[in-house]
C-alpha cells in the first residue's frame, strides 16, 4: 500500500464509517433504552463492516474480505439474538426497558 | 506424525465438537441425568491429552502445526499451530471446566444442567480453537463464540442480578469486538493480510513504509483486548459479571474465560509476534500499573466475597500485562506461569465461595465469621490459594510473581517493579481481611450447625490447592528445563 491509494473516494468512505462509529458510541452513551443500546451496537458493527470493505479495496484483496464479512454478519446476528433475549428477560423481571433499572450491582 | 500424536491433537478440537453433537442427540431424559458426569469425563480426557502434549513439547521444545480434514500444504490454507504456550492454556481450560463441572454437580438447579454442559463444552471448544489459530480473523470468530456462550452462562438462572451482569458484559464485549475489528481493518489496509507470520514479515522487511495505519490499528486491537480482559480503564463489567453469575459459571469465568479471551491474545500478539513495539509497550505498562494498583486498593473496600475476588482478578491480570509490556523472554515465561497460577488459585477461591454461599446463604463478609472450624477443607484451601495469590514462598504464585518483578527490574523498569512489589503487599492485606472475616474470629450462633460442603465441591478445592502446592516444586523444574534449552 502507498499513499496513492487514498483518493477522494476512499477517504470519504473512511470518514463516513468513522462518523457512523462515533454516532453509535454517542447513542450508547446517551440512551436509556435497552433496545436502543442493541440497535446502536448493530449500527456500529455495520460501520465496522464498511471499514473492512474499504480495507479490502485499499489492500487489493477483496476475495478474502468478502469471506470475512459473511462470517462477521453471522457472528453479529448470533450476538444480537442473545442480547435481545437478555433484554426481553430484563423487561419481564423489571417491567421496564429502562437502563437505570439495572443498578442492583454496586460495590 | 504417528497415530497417537494425531489422536492427541484431534482431541483438542474434534473431541469437544463431536461431544456437543452426541450430547444433543441423546434423549433429553438421559442427557439431563448424565449431564455433569459427561462434562467431567470430557474435560478429564482433554486435560490428560493436553498434559501429555505439554510434556512432549517441553522435552522436544518444538511446535506442531496440523489441519483437520483439509490439506495444509495447499496455497493459503489455514491450519492450527500449537506451541507450549497454547498447550498450557488448553490444559488450564480443561482443568477449569473440570472444576466448574464438579461445582455444578450440587450447586446448579437440575433443569439448568443441560444448558450449562452444552455451553461449557462450546466454550472449551472455542478457547481451544482460539489458542491454536494462526490469523487474527479466525481468532475473532472463536472469541465471539466464547463471548456469546459466556453471556448466556452469566444469565443462566434468569434472576435479575444475572441478567444485569450479563447485559453489562454484552455491552462491553460488543464494544471490544468493534474495536478489534476496526483495528484489524486498519492493519489489513497496511499489510494486506491478517496472518501472524505475514504481519511479522511486513514489519521486518519494510521499515520505510507508511506505518501510521498499522500503528493506529494496533492501538484499536490493544484497547479491544484490554476490554475483553477487564484491565483497569475498562474493568467496569468484571465485578458485576463475576458477582451475579451462578457459582459454577464464576469458576469458569474467573478461572479461564476472561484470561483466555483477553490476556492470552495480548501475550500472543504483543509478547510473541510484536515484542518491543515502541509506544505500545508504554501504553501496556500504564494500563498494567493502573490495573495492579486500582484492583488491589478497590478490593480492600469491598464487602462481597465474589466482588473481592473479581477486583483481585483485575489486579492479578495487571501483573500478566506488566510482564507482556516488559517483553523479555524471562517476563513472557513469568506471564504464562502467572496465567496458570491465576487459574489455579482464583478457581480454588471461587470454589470456596460456592461452598460458603451454599452452606450459609450469604457472601457478605460482614455477616460471616468463624467458619474455619466447621469447614476445614474450604478454609485450608482458601488460605493456601490466598498465600499463593499474595506470592508467599514457596507456593507456586511466588515463582511467577517473582519472575515478573525480576524481569521488570532487569529490563530497567525499576519503578514499575517497585510498584508491583508494593501492590503485592496490598494483596496480602485484602486477603487477610477476607480470611479473618470469614474463617477466623469467633463463630456466630446462627452458623452453629454449618457443615463442610459436598464431596464434589471438596474434590475441586482439594485438586486445585494440591496443584498450587505441587507448583512450588514443579515450577523450578520447568524453569530449569527452559534454562537448559537456552530460552531464559
Amino acid at each position: 500500500m502507498n499513499t496513492a491509494d487514498f483518493n477522494l473516494f476512499t477517504v470519504s468512505v473512511l470518514v463516513a464509517a468513522l462518523t457512523i462509529v462515533i454516532a453509535a458510541v454517542y447513542t450508547l452513551i446517551r440512551t436509556n433504552n435497552l433496545i436502543r443500546v442493541i440497535i446502536a451496537v448493530e449500527v456500529m458493527m455495520k460501520a465496522v463492516t464498511l471499514l473492512l470493505i474499504l480495507a479490502g479495496l485499499v489492500a487489493g484483496n477483496m476475495a478474502l474480505i468478502q469471506s470475512f464479512i459473511i462470517t462477521i454478519i453471522v457472528c453479529e446476528v448470533a450476538v444480537a439474538i442473545v442480547a435481545a433475549g437478555i433484554a426481553v428477560n430484563c423487561y419481564r423481571k423489571n417491567g421496564s426497558l429502562n437502563i437505570s433499572a439495572l443498578e442492583k450491582l454496586k460495590g | 506424525m504417528n497415530t497417537v500424536d494425531m489422536l492427541v491433537l484431534y482431541s483438542f478440537f474434534v473431541l469437544p465438537l463431536a461431544a456437543v453433537f452426541v450430547f444433543n442427540l441423546l434423549p433429553r431424559r438421559v442427557s439431563d441425568k448424565i449431564a455433569v458426569h459427561f462434562l467431567t469425563g470430557l474435560s478429564l480426557l482433554v486435560l490428560i491429552s493436553a498434559v501429555v502434549e505439554c510434556i512432549q513439547l517441553l522435552t522436544k521444545f518444538d511446535y506442531v502445526s496440523f489441519s483437520l480434514l483439509w490439506d495444509m500444504k495447499a496455497a493459503n490454507a489455514s491450519f492450527f499451530y500449537l506451541d507450549l504456550t497454547s498447550c498450557v492454556v488448553i490444559a488450564c481450560t480443561a482443568l477449569s471446566v473440570l472444576c466448574a463441572a464438579l461445582v455444578a454437580k450440587d450447586s446448579l438447579r437440575p433443569e439448568k444442567k443441560y444448558s450449562f454442559v452444552n455451553l461449557a463444552v462450546i466454550i472449551m471448544l472455542a478457547i481451544n480453537g482460539m489458542v491454536m489459530v494462526t490469523d487474527l480473523f479466525s481468532f475473532y470468530v472463536f472469541l465471539e463464540v466464547a463471548g456469546i456462550c459466556a453471556f448466556i452462562l452469566v444469565a443462566l438462572n434468569k434472576d435479575s442480578q444475572g441478567l444485569e451482569g450479563s447485559f453489562k458484559y454484552f455491552l462491553m464485549s460488543a464494544l471490544a469486538t468493534a474495536f478489534l475489528l476496526i483495528g484489524m481493518a486498519f492493519i489489513f489496509m497496511n499489510t494486506g493480510s491478517l496472518y501472524f507470520v505475514e504481519i511479522q514479515a511486513f514489519l521486518s522487511k519494510s521499515y520505510t513504509a507508511n506505518y501510521f495505519l498499522f500503528q493506529l490499528g494496533l492501538c484499536f486491537v490493544l484497547v479491544g483486548l484490554c476490554i475483553k480482559a477487564g484491565i483497569t480503564p475498562f474493568h467496569g463489567w468484571v465485578p458485576d459479571a463475576y458477582q451475579s453469575a451462578p457459582a459454577s459459571v464464576s469458576v469458569l469465568m474467573g478461572g479461564i474465560v476472561t484470561k483466555a479471551c483477553g490476556i492470552y491474545a495480548l501475550i500472543r500478539v504483543f509478547g510473541f509476534i510484536l515484542p518491543d513495539f515502541g509506544f505500545v509497550t508504554d501504553i501496556l505498562m500504564i494500563f498494567a500499573l493502573l490495573a495492579i494498583c486500582f484492583g488491589a486498593f478497590t478490593a480492600m473496600a469491598q464487602s462481597n466475597f465474589k466482588r473481592i475476588l473479581a477486583y483481585s482478578s483485575i489486579s492479578q491480570l495487571g501483573y500478566i500485562v506488566l510482564a507482556v509490556a516488559v517483553g523479555t523472554p524471562l517476563a513472557i515465561v513469568g506471564a504464562v506461569l502467572h496465567f496458570v497460577n491465576h487459574s489455579l488459585f482464583k478457581g480454588s477461591l471461587f470454589v470456596n465461595a460456592d461452598a460458603i454461599e451454599r452452606e450459609t446463604g450469604t457472601l457478605e463478609i460482614t455477616q460471616l465469621g468463624g467458619l474455619g472450624k466447621q469447614m476445614p477443607v474450604t478454609s485450608i484451601s482458601s488460605v493456601l490459594s490466598f498465600l499463593s495469590a499474595a506470592g508467599i514462598p514457596p507456593l507456586s504464585g511466588f515463582w511467577s510473581k517473582f519472575l515478573i518483578i525480576l524481569a521488570a527490574w532487569l529490563a530497567g523498569f525499576k519503578a514499575a517493579a517497585a510498584i508491583a512489589l508494593i501492590a503485592s503487599l496490598v494483596t496480602i492485606a485484602y486477603f487477610l481481611r477476607l480470611q479473618k472475616a470469614v474463617f477466623f474470629g469467633k463463630s456466630r450462633e446462627e452458623f452453629a450447625d454449618i457443615k463442610e460442603s459436598s464431596v464434589s465441591n471438596k474434590a475441586a478445592a482439594i485438586v486445585l490447592s494440591a496443584l498450587t502446592v505441587a507448583g512450588s516444586v514443579l515450577i523450578p523444574v520447568v524453569l530449569s528445563v527452559l534454562k537448559a534449552n537456552g530460552l531464559i
